[in-house]
């Protein structure tokens, strides 16, 4: 039998001045894993954080943590450990006190305290700094000692807030890479909220797409990046083409559509003949052939390079279709060279392999 | 230092001397006379000594007074605090319908003249029977320092990040221990001045005082107006210079403690 989620919340709606912020949400974080509340701002994912923190009161639903019912439980009862954006550390108190603030509201002995704070703090390799005061420290080590103090209290749950935005990126990078390696060594039921996608997807087991209180697609980094349900989340984890058009074939499980611009693709869908469906489309999947007009057929389509951005590892190609539609393609570099020939007014053929035609949900507007 | 203010400078600095001399002199002239050597304040001071202020420190009525201004004030500063730490919490952390005619109001004695707050306040106890001159002096002197304290911790509550208190409830700290564990230590520095403004203001009351003293219980400034109405030698000099000294000496701890700008902001 699985055993249940260590967070888990039921239909939790947070309304603000009759506008739902959080509008019946429900997801469980399976033991010992992160997930990750990924959308734009204003989407209701650092609401749903603090409601699980018990800073906010939900509405209506229900929230457990580790099985038990917590809705009604007061924020210092609910044994929770928060990482907040600023790190939010006593000002007045230095690094050894800052950690060891958790362990004395709920009552440690004094040696102990000691002893969990040495320990905390070796733990993210501080020891040395416990004499310090915040405003000392780096942001890094700041960063630090927040998440000393919010694990030295053993907490049932960790709550992270956007706890890498205030560093710079090379930080950032190791910070993510640190934090996700001690998550794994505590096996510490984590959730993150984040408006960084490539943060979402390095760090989490799974990851939450939330966009207007809702969550629009719960699923695994790969699953949410390859497989995008809707629109929306194609959109917004990485880029993607879209093509919006009609069934005008099917054969077997397998429909023809064409686009509203005429682009031809085959995709995987049970739609009748005549139905309208919308295709997200990556950008690193079109191949780009110089050559002109190889073949004919589905899934690919004749344009002219309007614009050739080099991104280092990769090149960014800006094409135009012959109405002017446009389509973007990325290939990767080899060796750091651009390919030759794909330059602004070229004519190429643009194709991709069918199985990366994807049938996604329109916006509901 | 860099000096940005190029060809500008001298204009600039002649201005900034000036006014500090305006500010300045009404301070610095009581103290020159209060050490002349004349029977009666005469300008030019002519001679040096000390023995105004060893008259005046003999002088019971102003000794008398003295004392009893600086129980006035430090019970005052004292109420001023317990009520206004609470109501800038209440104002700055909680939002509710009339919070700004609230705080409109609380810092009302800001602006109101507060000789007609003086009379008010004697009629109203008067019609209550509240004869102990003490307890309406303190009534009264809490009623215009509040303010004081009420700005100098908003202050402090405004540049605390909220989240830091949060951060204290995660943690396991209930409302109270929060208070008292984080935010409390964060505004100290705002109280403190606070309740020092709030002890000059009092100490330096007047309008307030003259309408609730009695014969027993007169504030300093009442017996300075007397004084002068029948002293002619530099004493009077000398007790000026003594409360601009007292007054110095506040400040001076208001810098330390906070920084003056950061103190007087909101």
């Amino acid at each position: 039998m699985m055993a249940r989620p260590d967070i888990e919340l039921g239909g939790v709606v947070k309304a603000y001045h009759g506008h739902r912020a959080v509008d019946g949400v429900s997801f469980g974080v399976e033991r010992g894993t992160i997930l990750s509340l990924l959308g734009p701002s204003g989407c209701g994912k650092t609401t749903v954080m603090r409601m699980i923190a018990g800073l906010v009161r939900p509405d209506a639903g229900e929230i457990a943590i580790k099985g038990q019912p917590v809705t009604r439980v007061p924020v210092h009862r609910r044994n929770v450990g928060m990482l907040f954006q600023n790190y939010a550390l006593f000002p007045h108190l230095d690094v050894g006190g800052n950690v060891a603030f958790g362990l004395e509201m709920r009552g440690v002995a004094k040696a102990d305290v000691a002893r969990k704070v040495i320990d905390a703090l070796a733990l993210v390799k501080l020891d040395k700094l416990a004499g310090r005061m915040p405003h000392q420290l780096s942001g890094g080590q700041q960063q630090r000692v927040a998440l000393a103090r919010a694990l030295v209290v053993e907490p049932s749950v960790l709550l992270l807030d956007e706890p890498f935005g205030a560093l710079d990126k090379q930080l950032r990078e190791a910070m993510q890479v640190e934090t996700r390696l001690l998550q794994r060594r505590l096996g510490i039921t984590t959730l993150m909220v984040t408006h960084d996608q490539e943060e979402a997807l390095t760090l989490s087991d799974e990851v939450a797409v939330m966009r207007g209180g809702r969550i629009e697609q719960l699923a695994s980094p790969t699953a949410i990046y390859q497989s995008p349900t809707s629109a929306f989340v194609a959109g917004f984890i990485g880029t993607s083409n879209f093509l919006r058009g009609r069934i005008v074939l099917r054969q077997g499980d397998r429909a023809l559509m064409e686009s509203d611009d005429g682009i031809r693709v085959t995709v995987a869908s049970a739609a009748a003949v005549g139905e309208r469906l919308t295709v997200a489309l990556r950008p690193e999947a079109i191949r780009l052939d110089l050559a002109g007009t190889t073949g004919s057929g589905p899934n690919r389509v004749a344009t002219t390079i309007d614009q050739v951005i080099y991104r280092g590892l990769t090149t960014h190609v800006y094409l135009k279709r012959a109405g002017g539609e446009p389509l973007t393609a990325i290939r990767q570099n080899d060796d750091g060279a651009i390919l030759a020939g794909l330059v602004p007014g070229a004519a190429v053929e643009a194709w991709w392999p069918d199985e990366r035609n994807h049938v996604v949900a329109e916006d509901p507007a | 230092m860099e000096n940005r203010l190029g060809a500008a400078a001298l204009p600039v600095y002649l201005a900034a001397g000036l006014i500090s001399l305006f500010l300045l002199v009404p301070l610095l002239l009581p103290i020159a006379l209060s050490v002349s050597d004349t029977p009666f304040v005469v300008f030019p001071p002519q001679g040096f000594t000390l023995r105004w202020y060893v008259a005046v420190l003999g002088e019971r009525d102003f000794t008398d007074s003295l004392t009893f201004s600086l129980i006035l004030s430090s019970l005052a500063a004292l109420g001023a605090m317990v009520l206004g730490t609470p109501t800038a919490i209440g104002l700055t952390r909680h939002a509710f319908p009339g919070r700004d005619l609230i705080r409109s109001l609380v810092l009302s004695p800001l602006v109101f003249p507060s000789l007609v707050t003086g009379i008010a306040l004697l009629r109203f106890f008067s019609s209550i029977g509240s004869h102990d001159a003490l307890v309406n002096l303190v009534i009264g002197h809490v009623l215009v320092t509040v303010p004081y304290v009420v700005r100098t911790v908003s202050a402090s509550l405004i540049m605390l990040d909220p989240a830091i208190e949060e951060a204290a409830r995660t943690l396991g700290a209930s409302r109270w221990r929060t208070f008292w564990h984080v935010t409390r230590p964060q505004i100290v520095p705002g109280l403190v001045a606070g309740g020092i403004f709030a002890f000059v203001t009092s100490f330096d009351n007047y309008a307030i005082s003259m309408w609730l003293f009695d014969a027993e219980n007169v504030p300093l400034p009442l017996t300075m107006f007397s004084l002068i109405s029948r002293m002619f030698d530099p004493g009077i000099a000398a007790i000026a210079s003594l409360m601009i000294l007292l007054s110095l000496v506040l400040v001076l701890v208001v810098e330390r403690v906070t920084g003056l700008q950061k103190a007087m902001s909101l």
